[in-house]
């Protein structure tokens, strides 16, 4: 019988909903039959529901990393709640009767199997091949490579053109001011930022909206903090345009349009494969990745939910983050990432080009509690100087296309106050002001609901980095606190 | 260096953007700010690279001021970064954290997003379904609520909007009396504040009683209305507070005043009589409104003298104005209010000399009774200080009998003298076995169940009219039995009986409750008796005296209840309760009865019945099948039933249950 915690079936619904209801379906005895494969690969349910017949719900262990669940509901949550009632009749160790696995499900093993191998021969490596294989398949090769690079050089001259569109638009907005914007011109150019998907330009055109949204909302509130976010927009779609321009003007004259370690191709709208990214070497095997953070913001430009991790690299103190982009149009069919107590095992972390908190992203980890060596890791690679790391900051959000913060772990000897203000002090007394970064739940105030004074002595923080124009300041928002023996979420 | 003119240049290019690069030329502001940048050019070699960007971008020449004034703005900005201050001056001192507490770990739960922002937001924002998740929260995950973010949430949620959740916070707060959450409730606490100080105050009263006695007094200094309220009562727990409360009752007013005086009257204090004492001579009725709830002796004696004066004065009265009759209507009217719990010789002379005049009362009352502008206006001499629990004397003219008569059994209730009980049985019991008061059978029924006695037989003969020449049974002293026995109840937490009843008067939210264990071992002697003459009413008693952990007497109860259900042609619901309370597990026909009685029943009103049947899933599903059945088949009329739909819905209620 397998061993199934709670956190692996929250970890794998939709949504906490859907959990919640498959452990109702559960505990109120909603199965009336439970039965598994002899070799325990295989769990299966029928549960009565709402429809005239019971249904068939079933945990396929086949791949032991990738279970596969299958239910002849007509829910299109995936897993539904019958499979995640399934996994919860399986953490309770109820009796599952022994069955043959039934030929459908056999069938669909095959299929599957039959994909697979089909996948691995053609990931076969080439030492492997008899020659007629490896001339099939670099002709197979050679003439897939064609088709990307004519697409490609297709897409780089209609995004070219675009960047034409997206100049103009801010020539014109620039010419006339941003005060002018009012009814009918920013109709006008909530039509001009459309045509920009037809280029291929999904990042200028995000931003433009970003633009819109903001001097729409200073014609609800007359709020001046609108107009310095729309600059700011104005100065990264300005910077993205030259850098663009330039980048793909020299793609197209070299005639290289191969994809090469650029922010611009993410800033453009591209959407990076994690079998791309490994190509360009930026992968790391074995990577113990600790999640310290996590909160989800909406971006009204995107209109999209971002649910975003923050984790910290065990063996170099790096922090990466993991977003999870859940579009308000299709909320319900995707899955919401939630926070995570522990540290992630990944066999093959992938890195997004950049600088800063690059995103980091995989396909399969195992999770495991936090153990003491993690903290103590943390607190090695914890920076020592807030003096000397201010520098390397400054230096990274100057650029107006990276991140507008930075986050670092940073051991601290004290935190305090000066008059009203939160202050971190380093081991060597250089401090920082503590604050809250606009479009962030304010952390500050969570230090003083701490149930405890010495998580402000001696500790590491996760901070988040970020110049505060208002005040002239840099400053660092407060995330989580590490001690020797427990992480402390000041967000979630 | 003055960095100021790169901020001001800042400033002037954002102000460009806004207003447009068609304006450049005359923005004479821009120009000055970068006359001002000039001398910083020298400084550096960005900054002299930004000198040279504004220049361009001033220049008539410019052939594109837009990417001009965009590549300025992006490097001052950049500097500007750069130019951030990190450092802070000034002398740390340690932050303050709600407290350093031991077990400081088990307040860090590590929950998760989903779950904890969910519960932070309906906590602290309004929308429908926010007080439904919190109060499932609180039942299906109470280690949230240790958690120190919900915790200072909790406090803040004191305030919420909608009230039933700040209420229901302030009560979670108190049943989990957790003292490490006062720091919390001490924090910004504003004594002028609303509700919400209100109920932090109530927290405190419960959580710290005396030992937040300094809070309390110091916090009165402005402290105003409800908040006001809450901190007078939390003076209550510390005894040296008896001066100060008598300071207050010459200061306060309205509603305060009486909160002060209500407290004062609790203390077993020589000071606090003396000082009613002084009071009761010069206004008397000022000193019976504020003793009408105390037991204390002293107050008995006090009423009794002030009761002593009134009956004298109405001896006295020879022929009185209409001004002097209302008033010793109203001082009448306090008395008997105010004789409610007192006991003691003195205080039973008040009710025989009340009732040696009971014509002349009564006659006065009718002259001068005001009928209350509401039903729910409270009126002692209609039914008494506690609420009526079954019968009511309603009559029609106001009785001072009958007042009495409610006002003794209510006070054997709250204060079993031993006066009050002898006196109970005079004024019940008249010269021969024949000649008995009804008004005063409850009071005599309730000495009964106080001194635990065998009355089974005696109660019998109580019920049976003996002054008519064939007794028989009395459906009117049947009415008294019950309105005795209505007051005693099961206690399932206390194990045992109680007498048990609520104060009229007092209304929400401060429901005064009044509850007194009761030894009572001959109560299912009482109950068979009770049986005999069953009816809706005593039914309803007999489902309250049911001792639940008595197997035997649930499973007869559960089974006399069953049985009623099968047989009576309406208030089923009630029947449902009952059966709950004696655990009976039997739904068998209970639907198909309904049926046949209500056979224009509609799904929802039959799916309704079905679910809080007895019985649990399996047999409530088991009779769902037999109804649907029968109602196929035609052997059960139901017009308006779609049997299909009635199955479906209760197959979902089956998987959600």
């Amino acid at each position: 019988m397998r061993e199934i915690t709670e956190q692996q079936i929250l970890a794998l619904a939709p949504n906490a909903a859907a959990a919640s209801n498959g452990k109702k379906i559960s505990q109120k005895g909603g199965f009336v039959k439970l039965e598994r494969s002899g070799d325990d690969t295989l769990y299966m349910g029928e549960c009565t529901g709402s429809g005239k017949n019971n249904y068939i719900t079933s945990a396929d262990y086949i791949d032991e990393n990738n279970p596969v669940f299958r239910c002849s509901c007509p829910s299109r949550q995936f897993p539904c709640k019958h499979s995640l009632g399934l996994m919860y009749e399986m953490m309770a160790k109820k009796e599952f009767c022994i069955c043959e696995i039934p030929e459908d499900i056999q069938k669909k093993r095959e299929k599957k199997q039959a994909r697979d191998n089909k996948a691995n021969e053609s990931a076969k490596p080439e030492s492997e091949m008899t020659e007629e294989e490896k001339k099939k398949a670099e002709k197979k090769k050679a003439s897939a490579a064609r088709t990307a690079k004519n697409a490609r050089v297709k897409k780089l001259k209609s995004q070219l053109e675009g960047l034409d569109l997206v100049e103009k638009v801010v020539s014109d907005l620039m010419s006339a001011g941003l005060g002018t914007l009012g009814g009918a011109s920013l109709q006008t150019y909530q039509q001009l930022a459309k045509q920009m998907g037809d280029y291929y330009l999904p990042g200028p055109q995000r931003l433009c909206n970003q633009l819109l949204i903001e001097i729409t909302a200073f014609q609800k509130d007359q709020d001046e903090a609108h107009y310095d976010v729309a600059i700011s927009v104005l100065e990264k779609l300005w910077t993205l345009i030259k850098k663009s321009r330039q980048y793909i003007s020299e793609k197209l004259e070299k005639d290289d349009v191969a994809l090469d370690d650029t922010v611009l191709y993410e800033e453009l709208g591209g959407i990076w494969k994690l079998s791309e990214l490994e190509e360009l070497g930026k992968s790391k095997k074995d990577a113990s990745l600790m999640q310290l953070a996590f909160w989800v913001i909406y971006d009204e430009a995107r209109k999209e939910y971002i649910d975003t991790g923050c984790w910290a690299d065990l063996a170099t103190g790096e922090v990466f983050m993991n977003y999870n982009y859940r579009p308000l149009k299709s909320l319900k069919y995707v899955k919401q990432e939630d926070s995570i107590f522990g540290v992630a095992k990944v066999p093959s972390a992938v890195f997004y080009p950049g600088d800063g908190n690059v995103r980091v992203r995989w396909d399969g980890a195992q999770i495991r509690g936090y153990e003491k060596g993690d903290y103590k890791a943390v607190f090695e690679h914890a920076i020592a100087s807030v003096k000397q790391e201010a520098k390397a900051v400054k230096n990274y959000l100057k650029n107006a296309m990276t991140q507008p913060m930075m986050i670092k772990l940073i051991a601290f000897h004290q935190i305090g106050k000066t008059g009203e203000h939160y202050v971190l002090a380093d081991k060597n007394d250089d401090t920082v002001l503590l604050g809250n970064m606009p479009g962030m739940e304010d952390t500050t105030i969570r230090l003083s609901m701490l149930p405890d004074s010495t998580l402000l002595e001696n500790q590491v923080l996760l901070g988040a980095f970020y110049y505060d124009r208002g005040s002239r300041r840099l400053k660092v928002q407060p995330l989580s606190i590490v001690t020797h023996d427990a992480v402390v979420r000041l967000l979630y | 260096m003055d960095t100021e003119p790169i901020y001001e240049l800042r400033d002037r290019l954002r102000a460009a953007g806004i207003a447009g690069t068609n304006l450049l030329s005359e923005d004479f502001r821009l120009k000055r700010a970068f006359e001002a940048f000039k001398p910083l050019e020298t400084a550096s070699p960005v900054f002299a690279k930004i000198g040279q960007l504004a220049q361009q971008l001033l220049s008539p020449d410019c052939q594109n001021p837009q990417g001009a004034l965009l590549d300025t703005m992006t490097l001052v900005d950049a500097v500007i970064c750069t130019l951030g201050a990190v450092d802070v001056q000034g002398e740390i001192k340690p932050a303050e954290t709600t407290m350093t507490i031991q077990d400081a770990g088990s307040m860090i739960v590590n929950a998760p997003y989903s779950t904890l922002k969910e519960l932070l937001e309906a906590l602290t924002t309004s929308g429908s379904g926010h007080y439904g998740y919190v109060c499932d929260a609180r039942q299906n995950h109470p280690e949230l609520f240790r958690d120190y973010r919900v915790r200072y949430t909790l406090v803040q949620a004191l305030g919420a909007s909608y009230a039933e959740l700040a209420d229901n916070v302030a009560d979670w707060l108190i049943e989990d009396n957790d003292r490490t959450i006062l720091p919390l409730l001490y924090k910004d606490f504003d004594p002028a504040g609303k509700k919400d100080m209100a109920r932090r105050v109530k927290v405190i009263d419960a959580l710290a009683g005396a030992d937040a006695n300094d809070f309390y007094i110091k916090m009165l200094e402005k402290a105003q209305k409800d908040v006001r309220m809450e901190l007078i009562n939390a003076l209550r727990h510390e005894p040296g507070n008896v001066s100060l409360l008598m300071d207050m009752s010459k200061t306060e007013k309205g509603k305060n005043k009486d909160k002060v005086f209500e407290l004062l009257a609790e203390r077993e204090d020589v000071c606090v009589h003396e000082y009613f004492r002084e009071l009761a001579k010069k206004k008397p009725e000022t000193v019976l409104k504020h003793l009408r709830d105390t037991t204390a002796d002293w107050a008995s004696e006090l009423v009794a003298d002030i009761c002593g004066r009134v009956i004298e004065q109405f001896d006295k009265a020879d022929s009185p104005t209409d001004t002097e009759k209302q008033d010793l209507s109203d001082i009448i009217q306090n008395v008997v209010r105010s004789i409610y719990g007192k006991g003691g010789a003195d205080i039973c002379e008040c009710y025989r000399g009340l009732l040696a005049r009971k014509d002349k009362i009564n006659h006065l009352l009718k002259e001068t009774w005001k009928k209350p502008k509401s039903d729910y206006e409270y009126d002692v001499l209609k039914r008494g200080v506690l609420h009526p629990q079954r019968y009511l004397y309603d009559a029609k003219a106001p009785d001072i009998e009958a007042a009495l008569g409610k006002e003794l059994h209510h006070s054997l209730i709250v204060n079993p003298d031993t006066d009050l009980q002898t006196l109970a049985a005079e004024l019940y019991q008249g010269k021969s076995a024949k000649d008995t008061n009804i008004m005063f059978l409850p009071a005599a029924i309730t000495v009964k169940f106080l001194n635990d006695e065998d009355c089974v037989k005696w109660l019998e003969e109580q019920v049976t009219d003996k002054k008519i020449l064939l007794p028989k049974f009395s459906s009117e002293r049947m009415k008294a039995v019950t309105e005795a026995a209505a007051y005693v109840v099961w206690d399932k937490k206390e194990r045992g009986y109680m007498l048990w009843g609520s104060h009229a008067d007092v209304f929400y939210p401060e429901r005064k409750i009044v509850e007194r264990p009761l030894k009572l071992s001959h109560a299912a002697g009482i109950m068979e008796w009770m049986k005999k003459h069953a009816s809706e009413r005593i039914d309803d008693i007999l489902a309250q005296w049911v001792a639940q952990d008595d197997k035997e007497l649930c499973k007869k109860y559960g089974e006399y209840f069953y049985q009623k259900t099968l047989l009576i042609p309406s208030n089923w619901r009630c029947y449902i309760g009952y059966m709950e309370k004696c655990d009976w597990q039997i739904c068998k026909n209970l639907g198909v009865n309904y049926v046949k009685k209500n056979p224009a029943v509609s799904l929802w009103g039959l799916y309704n019945w079905l679910i809080t049947l007895p019985g649990g899933r399996a047999a409530i599903m088991e009779e769902t099948k037999k109804v649907c059945e029968m109602v196929r088949k035609g052997e059960l009329k139901a017009d308006r039933l779609k049997t299909d739909e009635l199955e479906s819905q209760m197959e979902d209620w089956s998987i959600r249950n």
